[in-house]
């Protein structure tokens, strides 16, 4: 066929694949060459798997043929962040500790999806261990924005959410910590969505901070993006972490009205947000009002204190997280004279600077002495912000906000400014601190660059996202399937 | 105890050279010279930042995290016998005066 496939929605793949118009190794291979004519300018993946790929295309294409059912993706691969695992396959988390580390196993998002009939095409570049808002301290390159190739992605899904903005995957799983599946999401145009806490399992993600860790879909539309969440959800024997809650019928929920809803528009989020942002969200608002949706107030107090208690949090449980990577288990060792030596030699060489900064940080706010000052009042104020978010859920059923302060900014602009990078976070990390579910949807451009808006919800109500995602998709005015 | 005098609390914070030292020996990084100094001053930034927690409610009860939801379908406690002593000590090495017998690599035990 002469139609451009990599041009093509996930969906719309799926579809022409489970009608038998297009197998699934010509989408994988389309996307391939995409990489490969590509992916020089923009820096988006780690490792492709090429002729693995190709095998696995081939494995779902005889699985079709053979009558197999399979997913809500099946005939579409899909690109992994290098923090997720696959055996037998090099997985570096954007640092040079792990550099030549082959996987020994396999993430379980990336076998649900391997099992429901999508190839993976490769691993996508990040921040170093996921510690960033711009792919920037990724230990190998910096990836750099389709949309402005002067400008940074985002991060620290930074990799994957170049990859879906450039055709270069369809769909693509990210994770996110305080933000970073669904800022680089807003940079770069894409939906991201941050499932709620337990809904996708984290066995084979690596480990960051653990309380907030999840892995999350990007997609170039919300159908798209709830596809990849609906092979991915659901209970998982290897993390206790993962939540029995069944999985919705987030297909169903898509063309289901917002009328009725009741939304709110927080002054505490828009505070913080430039003059495009702040417009685009209002515009948003008044979109589902127009749809019938209800604005309603709320009020989040405890908020002025999320940053610092994500300092606090974030990077205790990173300082020990990462106490793994020691030189030998994993990484290679350097000389040393003794076990201390080689400790301080394989991490002092293998870590980059803002990876060591929040071990530091984290080590000093765990030390006797500082854990009640620092940790014990982060982890009281972190249930208070829940509460906030408790309470406000009973009045409104999601809350709209700008998904970043800003567009994407250049190259270089902040890597040297930790705390006006930290702030990029700022939109974003509450939803992690209390384990809700946020999704950002691009809805326009300012000066050319794409601005996103998040809706947040209750704990396992991704489907009201993606209803209102759906909604607030039609705003940008862009055709998602060619962006 | 772990005890940083280089932490002002009073005044603006500040980590001293020691203090930064320490913290990375704890954390077992070597840092470049260079390293030291910004990471010191970065460091010292973010603390100050997060000293404005001391603003917020202090009698709060902290909450587990993760949130125990996500733990409800562990089965109940089980009461069950313990091994005795002797079949707990029957897979113990072998002591020889105050020493631990290790077989040689291929011996069998």
């Amino acid at each position: 066929m002469t139609t451009d496939l990599t041009r093509l929605t996930a969906s719309a793949l799926h579809d022409l694949f489970e009608r038998g118009e297009v197998s699934c190794r010509e989408i994988t291979s389309a996307h391939l060459e995409t990489i490969r004519a590509h992916d020089a300018r923009y820096g988006a993946y780690l490792h492709v798997l090429g002729e693995g790929a190709l095998q696995a295309a081939d494995e779902v294409d005889r699985r079709r043929l053979a009558g197999e059912e399979m997913g809500a993706l099946s005939g579409v691969p899909v690109a992994l962040k290098d923090v997720i695992v696959l055996e037998g396959v090099p997985a570096t988390a954007g640092s040079r500790i792990l550099e030549g580390w082959i996987a020994p196993y396999t993430a379980t998002a990336a076998l649900r999806l391997m099992g429901g009939g999508s190839p993976v095409l490769g691993k996508t570049n990040c921040d170093e261990f996921a510690m960033g808002s711009s792919t920037e301290t990724s230990a190998y390159f910096p990836t750099r924005n389709p949309r402005d190739p002067e400008r940074v992605p985002g991060g620290s899904s930074g990799g994957s959410a170049a990859a879906v903005a450039a055709f270069e995957a369809p769909v693509a799983l990210g994770s996110e910590t305080g933000g970073s599946v669904r800022q680089p999401a807003a940079f770069c145009g894409v939906v991201g969505l941050k499932p709620t806490y337990g809904r996708v399992s984290r066995y084979g993600l690596v480990a960051f901070s653990s309380s907030m860790d999840q892995i999350g879909p990007l997609g170039r539309t919300v159908e798209d993006t709830a596809r990849l969440l609906a092979v991915i959800a659901g209970r998982d024997a290897h993390d206790m972490t993962s939540s029995p809650a069944p999985v919705g019928d987030y297909l169903a929920e898509l063309d289901r009205s917002v009328a009725g809803v009741r939304f709110a528009l927080p002054d505490a989020f828009l505070d913080h947000a430039g003059p495009a942002l702040r417009e685009a969200t209002e515009n948003a608002a008044r979109a589902l009002e127009a749809a019938g949706a209800q604005r309603v107030e709320i009020d989040l107090p405890s908020l002025e204190f999320a940053l610092a208690v994500y300092h606090i949090v974030s990077r205790a449980e990173a300082s020990s997280n990462l106490a793994r990577f020691d030189g030998v288990r994993y990484g290679p060792g350097a000389p040393a004279d003794d076990l201390l030596d080689l400790y301080l030699e394989s991490r002092g060489r293998g870590f980059g600077r803002e990876v060591k900064r929040r071990i530091m940080l984290g080590t000093y706010v765990l030390s006797e002495g500082y854990y009640d000052a620092f940790y014990m009042k982060a982890q009281r104020v972190r249930s208070l912000i829940a509460e906030d978010f408790e309470r406000a859920f009973r009045t409104a059923d999601v809350i709209l906000t700008p998904t970043t302060p800003d567009t994407a900014f250049r190259l270089g602009e902040k890597i040297d400014d930790p705390m006006a990078m930290y702030a990029q976070d700022i939109m974003t990390l509450p939803a992690n601190l209390a384990g809700i579910p946020a999704l950002s949807v691009p809805v326009g451009t300012s000066r050319g660059l794409p601005v996103g808006v998040q809706v947040m919800g209750r704990p396992f109500e991704e489907g009201l996202l993606f209803r209102t995602g759906r909604l607030l998709e039609t705003l940008s005015g862009e055709d998602r399937a060619d962006a | 105890m772990f005890f940083f005098p280089g932490l002002h609390v009073r005044g603006r914070v500040r980590l001293d050279e020691a203090t930064l030292r320490r913290v990375a020996e704890l954390s077992r990084l070597l840092l470049s010279a260079d390293e030291e100094k910004g990471i010191g001053r970065d460091l010292a930034e973010i603390l100050e930042k997060v000293r404005q927690l001391r603003a917020a409610p202090s009698s709060h009860e902290a909450r587990f995290w993760p949130e125990t939801r996500a733990f409800q379908d562990l089965r109940e406690d089980a009461l069950r016998p313990s091994l005795g002593r002797e079949a707990l000590l029957a897979s113990a090495p072998r002591r020889v005066d105050d020493l631990v017998e290790v077989p040689f690599p291929g011996e069998a035990t």
